[in-house]
C-alpha cells in the first residue's frame, strides 16, 4: 500500500533524511563537497563571509549575491516573490514546469525561466548554476500527487541544492506543523524542515499561516455573488497576511544574515476566525451571507470513510485536516522578534481590514461600471 | 453567433495589461477542463460592452440604472451598497424560466451534469479542510474572467502600478547595463512600454520578451530615430565601456545630444501635424546672422551718475557702446553673429543693449517658458541679462563669460529685482514673465572691479568690453523630466587622468542635455554595487559630499519615481546611501529614512536647487 511508504511520522522523516545525508557525504565527489556536515559547512561559511565570496570549493567564478532561484514562480505566492525580487534588482531565475511556453509573464517582467519537473531529478541541476539563493516556494497543486512534489521533489531539490554550493535555501512550511503531524502535509513540512537542518546549507524556514488572497475567492466574492458558503463551525483562528507582505519579508530574509539558519513563522497583526472574515465581508460588501455549516464531525467521519478505500485515500489525506480543524487551533505568533531579525516594523504590513476594504472598494466600482450584472453560474442545476 | 464576438473582446481588452493577460492564459489549462464540461454557457467577460449587450437583450427594463448613480469615490460605500441593491434587483427580474427542451433529458448530458454537481459539492468540502487555499480550487476559473485575474488574485494593492504606466512609452539606453537591466524589469513590472536600444544583436537575447528593441548604437542617429517614434521619455544610462577618449565622447556627449536632438526632431514632427509648437524644443527670440535683429536690438542711452556734474558728462560723452553685426574677414561671407563692445567710464560705467519682445523673431507666452539660453563669446568680463517689465522694474541675471564660446542658461526664477528690494510687500520681487516688455544685456564696469588687477584698472582695460552673441533663445516650461540622464561624480574611480577624462564627457553631456531645452533630471550615484535595493536610507545631495555607495537597483528606482515627478524636472543631484555611523558627525542634507511604500523622491528634492 502506498500510504506505508509515506513519512508516517516525522522522526520517520527525519531519520531518512539522516540516511540520505550520510548517504550523500560518503557517495559524493570531494570537490563537489561544500557541505558535507552541518559543522564543516558553517565553517566554510564563515571563512566565505570573510572576503573570498561564495565559491565552488575548487575555485569556480564567484556567483553573484543577487542572483536569485525561485521554484514554483507560477504559484500565489512564487509569483509575489519574483515581482518583489525583480523589483528590488535580484537577477531572477524561475523554474518552471516543461511547457510549449512556460510562464510568459514571468519573462516578460524580466525573469528568466528554465524548465524542470520537480519530479525529475536528473533535471534539476542546470537551474542551479551560478544561483546564491533558492527561495522555493513550490507545493502540490491539488489534483497534483503531494507526496511526489512535498516530500520526494523536496529532497532532491535539497540535495541538489546542497550540492550545487547554494548559499541560503529559504523553505516555506506551515505553522504549527511540528505540532499536528497527523496531517500527512505538515508532517511532510515539517520532515522537509528537519532535512533542511542537516543539509549544512544555510537556510532559513519561513512557517506560514494564512494568505489574504484566497479568502477573495472563498469568501468576498461568494458574498457578493449571494453564492452558497461553505464554512465549519470550528474555532480556528488565523492570522492572514497579503502575499505581497510576505514576499517583502522573504526578501528581507534572504538579504539578511540574522535569519540565516533560523525558523521564522510569518503572521498576521491580527487572527480571524471564518465567522469574523465572513462578517468583515457582509459589512464592507453590503451583503449577507448564506452559510452552510458542515459540523466538523461530519468531516472527520468523511475522511475516516474514505480511508478504507484505496482508491479514496488522497481524499482522505486531503481531509485529514479535519482532525485538527476540530481542535480549535490558532495559527498565529507573536512577530517582534521576526520583525526585528528582519529589519522591518509591523506598520509595514497590510491589515486584512484595509486589504478587503481595497478589494471591496475596487471590485464594487468595477461591477457598478460594467452595469451591475455579472452572469449566471447556477448552471449545474 | 454573439457569445463567439464576446470572447474575442474579452481577450483584446485582458491583453491590454499585459500582466493580467498572462495571468489568465497560465490558468487556461486548468480552466479548459472545466469549461469542457459546462459547454457555451459560460458567458463570462471582463469587457463593458459585451456584457451591458447581454443584458440588454435579455433583459430591456434595467437600462439606465447606471445614470442614476453618481460616480464619487468619496461615497464609495454609499454606492457599494447602491450598486448591490440594483443588482439584487436584476437579478430577481432576470430569472426567466428557461423552455425545456430534448436536450435536457439527453441522458449524456444529465450525466454529465450531476458529475459536475457532485465535483464541485466535493470541492467545496475538500476546500473546507486543505491546509493551503489556492484561488485556483473551486469557483477560481470562472471568476477569474469576470473579475479580471488581478483582481481575483488579490494582487489589487497598486505596489506595482503607476496610473501614468499605460500613456507612457520608455526608451532606456544602455539596457544591458548593470543599471539597465534593473531598470528595465522595473519599468515592465510597473506597466510601462519600454523600448531599448541595444549595441548588439546578441543582446536582445539578453532582455525581457516584453521589451520592443532596436539594434543600434547611441552615436547612430538613424536607429534612434526610429526607436524614438512613439517615445514619452527616455532613460540614459548608456555609459562608455572604455576610457578612450574617443568612445567617451560618443557615449556620453554625443549620443547624448543624438538622443536628446531625435527626441526633439520627433516632437517637432508630432507638432508640425497639428500646426502647433513642440513642448520640448526651444523657441528662436533671436538669432543674430538676420539683419532684422539690428532692428530690434538698439544700443540703450544710459545716464551716468550725476549729470549736473560737469566732469561726470565729459566721461560720459567718452563713452563708446556699439551693436553691429559682427563681419568675417572675408568679406564675401555673410556675416553670423552679433557684437557687443566699446568701453564705459570705469568703475560706474554702464553699457546695454536691448530688445523689445513684440520686435523679436517670436512673440512667446514667457510664462510658459523656463528661462532665456544665450549662446556667446566674452571676454573674461562679468555680464548681466536685464528684463524689463512693464511698469519699467529691472530684474537682473549675471554671468562670468570664459574668453571661449558658451550656452548660458538663465532661467526666469533666478532673475533678481534691481530696485529697492521690498521684502514684505507682496509681488513686487517676482518677475511677472507675463509683463516682460524688454530683453537686455548689460556691461556694468563696476561688476568688474573685483576680478581686475591693479595694472588693469590703470591702464583702463576693466571698463573696456566685448561681447559677440549668437542667439537668444526661449527655454520651454514642462512639468515632468523628459531626459533622465544617469551620470556620475566621479566617486568610485580612482583619482587620475583616466577619472579626469571619464568626468569631462560626462559633464559635457549634462551640459548638453541642460541646454537643450527638453526637461531633464541629472542623477549623479555614488559608486555603484550589486545588492539588493529598497533596503537602505538614501541621501540626496548636490556638491559632490557623498562617498557612500548605492545599489544599481536604488538608482533604477530614483529614475523610475523621478519621470513623473514634477520636482525631479531640471535638477540635478548625487545620490547614495544614508551614512551607517553613529555619531551624527555630517550635516544631514536630505535624506529619506522611510523607504517603505509612499514616495520618497519628491520631498527629498524639494529643498534641493533646481535648474542645476
Amino acid at each position: 500500500m502506498r500510504a506505508a511508504s509515506r513519512p508516517a511520522s516525522a522522526r520517520e522523516g527525519r531519520s531518512l533524511a539522516r540516511t540520505r545525508a550520510r548517504r550523500r557525504e560518503t557517495a559524493r565527489p570531494r570537490w563537489l563537497d561544500v557541505g558535507a556536515s552541518p559543522a564543516r559547512g558553517r565553517a566554510s561559511r564563515a571563512s566565505a563571509d570573510a572576503g573570498a565570496s561564495d565559491t565552488l570549493d575548487a575555485g569556480g567564478t564567484a556567483v553573484k549575491k543577487t542572483s536569485l532561484l525561485v521554484i514554483g514562480a507560477t504559484g500565489t505566492l512564487g509569483r509575489q516573490v519574483v515581482r518583489r525580487a525583480l523589483d528590488e534588482g535580484y537577477d531572477v531565475r524561475c523554474l518552471v514546469r516543461p511547457r510549449l511556453n512556460p510562464a510568459d509573464f514571468l519573462r516578460d517582467w524580466g525573469a528568466t525561466t528554465v524548465s524542470a519537473d520537480l519530479t525529475k531529478p536528473e533535471m534539476l541541476p542546470p537551474a542551479f548554476v551560478g544561483v546564491h539563493t533558492v527561495i522555493d516556494c513550490s507545493t502540490a497543486r491539488p489534483e497534483e500527487d503531494s507526496y511526489a512534489i512535498d516530500w520526494e521533489a523536496k529532497v532532491a531539490t535539497i540535495q541538489t541544492a546542497a550540492a550545487m554550493g547554494i548559499a541560503r535555501y529559504v523553505f516555506f512550511s506551515i505553522d504549527q506543523c511540528d505540532k499536528h503531524r497527523e496531517v500527512p502535509l505538515m508532517n511532510m513540512k515539517y520532515a522537509v524542515e528537519e532535512y533542511l537542518k542537516v543539509s549544512g546549507m544555510d537556510f532559513t524556514v519561513l512557517r506560514l499561516c494564512g494568505f489574504m488572497q484566497p479568502l477573495i475567492a472563498g469568501y468576498a466574492v461568494p458574498v457578493l455573488e449571494e453564492q452558497p458558503l461553505w464554512g465549519t463551525d470550528d474555532d480556528t483562528r488565523t492570522a492572514y497576511l497579503d502575499t505581497q507582505d510576505v514576499a517583502k519579508m522573504t526578501l528581507a530574509a534572504v538579504r539578511r544574515d540574522e535569519a540565516a539558519n533560523k525558523v521564522l513563522t510569518l503572521a498576521g497583526p491580527k487572527s480571524y476566525s471564518v465567522r469574523e472574515v465572513i462578517a468583515l465581508c457582509e459589512k464592507l460588501g453590503g451583503a449577507e451571507a448564506k452559510v452552510q455549516k458542515v459540523p466538523v464531525g461530519l468531516l472527520k467521519f468523511t475522511r475516516a470513510f474514505t480511508r478504507f478505500f484505496q482508491w479514496s485515500s488522497a481524499a482522505s489525506d486531503r481531509l485529514a485536516f479535519a482532525e485538527i480543524l476540530a481542535s480549535g487551533i490558532k495559527f498565529d505568533a507573536d512577530m517582534t522578534e521576526t520583525y526585528k531579525i528582519l529589519g522591518m516594523s509591523e506598520d509595514e504590513v497590510t491589515t486584512l481590514e484595509q486589504y478587503l476594504e481595497e478589494y471591496f472598494s475596487k471590485i464594487l466600482k468595477k461591477l457598478k461600471e460594467v452595469g451591475g450584472e455579472s452572469r449566471q453560474r447556477d448552471f449545474y442545476l | 453567433m454573439p457569445l463567439a464576438r464576446c470572447d474575442v473582446r474579452a481577450s483584446v481588452v485582458v491583453a491590454s495589461t499585459r500582466a493580467t493577460a498572462r495571468t489568465t492564459r497560465s490558468r487556461v489549462d486548468k480552466a479548459a477542463t472545466a469549461r469542457r464540461t459546462r459547454p457555451s454557457t459560460t458567458t463570462t467577460t471582463t469587457t463593458t460592452r459585451p456584457t451591458r449587450a447581454r443584458a440588454s437583450a435579455r433583459e430591456d427594463e434595467d437600462g439606465g440604472d447606471d445614470d442614476t448613480s453618481t460616480r464619487e469615490d468619496a461615497a464609495l460605500t454609499k454606492e457599494m451598497v447602491d450598486a448591490m441593491r440594483a443588482r439584487k434587483q436584476r437579478r430577481g427580474r432576470g430569472k426567466t424560466p428557461t423552455p425545456t427542451s430534448l436536450e435536457d433529458v439527453n441522458p449524456v448530458n444529465l450525466g454529465r451534469k450531476s458529475r459536475a454537481a457532485f465535483d464541485n459539492v466535493f470541492k467545496q468540502f475538500t476546500r473546507l479542510t486543505s491546509v493551503q487555499k489556492t484561488t485556483r480550487t473551486a469557483d477560481g476559473e470562472g471568476l477569474d474572467e469576470v473579475y479580471g485575474a488581478e483582481l481575483l488574485s488579490g494582487s489589487v494593492v497598486g505596489e506595482f502600478e503607476t496610473p501614468n504606466a499605460k500613456f507612457t512609452t520608455v526608451m532606456v539606453t544602455g539596457a544591458t547595463g548593470r543599471i539597465g537591466r534593473v531598470l528595465i524589469r522595473k519599468l515592465l513590472l510597473r506597466g510601462y512600454t519600454v523600448k531599448a536600444l541595444v549595441r548588439k544583436e546578441e543582446d536582445v537575447e539578453k532582455l525581457p520578451t516584453a521589451v520592443r528593441v532596436v539594434v543600434g548604437d547611441v552615436g547612430d542617429k538613424d536607429a534612434i530615430k526610429k526607436a524614438m517614434v512613439g517615445v514619452t521619455k527616455v532613460i540614459y544610462c548608456a555609459s562608455a565601456n572604455s576610457s578612450i577618449t574617443s568612445d567617451l565622447f560618443n557615449v556620453e556627449t554625443q549620443g547624448v545630444k543624438n538622443v536628446v536632438s531625435c527626441m526633439q526632431d520627433y516632437y517637432h514632427m508630432l507638432a508640425a501635424r497639428r500646426e502647433g509648437r513642440s513642448p520640448k524644443s526651444k523657441v528662436m527670440l533671436t538669432a543674430f546672422k538676420h539683419p532684422t535683429a539690428y532692428e530690434a536690438w538698439q544700443v540703450d542711452e544710459m545716464d551716468v551718475g550725476n549729470e549736473s556734474d560737469s566732469r561726470w558728462a565729459a566721461a560720459a560723452e567718452m563713452q563708446r557702446v556699439n551693436f553691429d553685426p559682427l563681419y568675417p574677414e572675408d568679406e564675401d561671407k555673410p556675416f553670423e553673429f552679433a557684437t557687443f563692445n566699446g568701453f564705459v567710464v570705469a568703475r560706474t560705467g554702464k553699457a546695454e543693449a536691448s530688445a523689445d519682445v513684440e520686435d523679436l523673431q517670436a512673440e512667446v507666452d514667457y510664462a510658459t517658458k523656463e528661462g532665456l539660453l544665450f549662446r556667446l563669446k566674452g571676454d573674461g568680463k562679468r555680464y548681466s541679462v536685464v528684463l524689463t517689465q512693464d511698469d519699467g522694474s529691472k530684474f537682473r541675471f549675471s554671468f562670468n563669460t570664459t574668453g571661449g564660446w558658451q550656452v548660458i542658461r538663465m532661467p526666469f526664477h533666478k532673475f533678481v529685482n534691481e530696485g529697492e528690494t521690498t521684502y514684505g510687500e507682496d509681488g513686487d520681487d517676482i518677475l511677472d514673465l507675463r509683463r516682460i516688455s524688454r530683453i537686455g544685456l548689460r556691461f556694468d564696469a563696476r561688476k568688474n572691479q573685483r576680478d581686475v588687477s591693479m595694472s588693469d584698472v590703470m591702464s583702463g582695460s576693466n571698463n573696456r568690453f566685448d561681447l559677440t552673441l549668437e542667439y537668444v533663445k526661449a527655454i520651454p516650461k514642462g512639468e515632468e523630466p523628459d531626459v533622465i540622464l544617469v551620470s556620475c561624480f566621479g566617486a568610485g574611480l580612482e583619482d587620475g587622468d583616466e577619472k579626469d577624462r571619464i568626468l569631462k564627457a560626462k559633464r559635457d553631456g549634462e551640459r548638453v542635455l541642460r541646454n537643450s531645452g527638453v526637461g531633464y533630471t541629472i542623477v549623479r550615484p555614488g559608486e555603484l554595487v550589486e545588492e539588493a535595493g529598497g533596503a537602505k536610507a538614501l541621501i540626496f545631495d548636490q556638491t559632490e559630499r557623498i562617498n557612500t555607495p548605492i545599489s544599481c537597483a536604488d538608482v533604477a528606482d530614483v529614475c523610475v519615481r523621478a519621470m513623473h515627478d514634477e520636482q525631479a524636472r531640471n535638477r540635478s543631484f548625487d545620490v547614495g546611501y544614508e551614512y551607517e555611523s553613529e555619531q551624527a558627525e555630517y550635516e544631514l542634507i536630505t535624506s529619506v529614512k522611510s523607504r517603505a511604500g509612499a514616495n520618497y523622491l519628491t520631498p527629498a528634492l524639494e529643498v534641493l536647487e533646481k535648474n542645476t
